[in-house]
């Protein structure tokens, strides 16, 4: 996995996820919901990381589970971006 | 000067003894699921500010777009996709479809002849909601809010009793 994925996932919920608490505060595996992120803003997530990554997620990724931590995201990004 | 105020007598509640699940059975082999929702407008329009069209075309149909699109001012318009993307939470909760990864188009509000509007399951999601016999959808907005409820009204598989 690219550490600079991470980042730039950081940077993404930044701007977009609308948390609670500061981002640089959690963990790679905090529960992105948990800390104040609704359905709503993980849509703004989700296109926000079509930008950055140059990708698209496909029907089957959009799933609650694959927006809720860094780690769960970059794991996707990872899937979308191999190869 | 003040007067007294009785106090209120407040009756005792009864202890619930029954688990509150969102899943209703109502009949022999049907069961009602219940979904809500709710949406700030404001930070629908700013998704539609921040990522214009692209936003609009990856969570709702042409025909959805266009009937938001014709509204009088942005804010109307911002309104009217706040509450079909409500309607669509809603309706990823009464399906249970969280996990499932559906295409947000799936979920489609169709505004019928009379204005009224219900929901039209298509696709993957028409697919994994399984046996839906009935689906009732109702959405409103007032000040910043939008909020719709979708119940749902599906067979069981009785066999099995499961859905």
């Amino acid at each position: 996995m690219n550490p600079q994925h991470k980042e730039q996932i950081r940077a993404v919920l930044k701007e977009h996820a609308r948390l609670t608490k500061d981002i640089a505060t959690l963990t790679d595996d905090a529960d992105l919901y948990q800390a104040g992120m609704t359905s709503h803003a993980s849509v703004n997530v989700m296109l926000g990381l079509e930008g950055a990554f140059e990708i698209e997620f496909p029907d089957h990724m959009l799933k609650r589970s694959v927006f809720e931590s860094v780690q769960a995201i970059a794991t996707a990004i990872a899937e979308l971006t191999k190869g | 000067m003040l007067s007294s105020v009785p106090a209120l007598a407040v009756p005792a509640m009864p202890m619930l003894t029954m688990p509150v699940l969102p899943t209703l059975v109502v009949g022999a082999g049907q069961v009602v699921r219940a979904g809500v929702d709710v949406v700030r407008i404001s930070d629908v329009a700013a998704s539609l500010a921040s990522f214009g069209d692209a936003f609009a075309r990856r969570l709702f149909t042409a025909a959805e777009r266009d009937y938001a699109n014709s509204a009088l001012d942005a804010e109307l318009a911002a309104a009217r996709y706040a509450v079909r993307f409500a309607a669509r939470e809603a309706a990823i909760k009464a399906f249970n479809l969280a996990e499932v990864g559906v295409n947000w188009r799936e979920l489609e509000v169709v505004r019928l002849p009379d204005g009224s509007c219900t929901l039209a399951p298509s696709g993957r999601a028409r697919a994994a909601i399984g046996a839906l016999q009935q689906c009732v959808l109702s959405m409103s907005h007032e000040g910043d809010y939008a909020v719709a409820m979708v119940l749902a009204v599906l067979a069981t598989n009785e066999d099995k009793g499961q859905l």
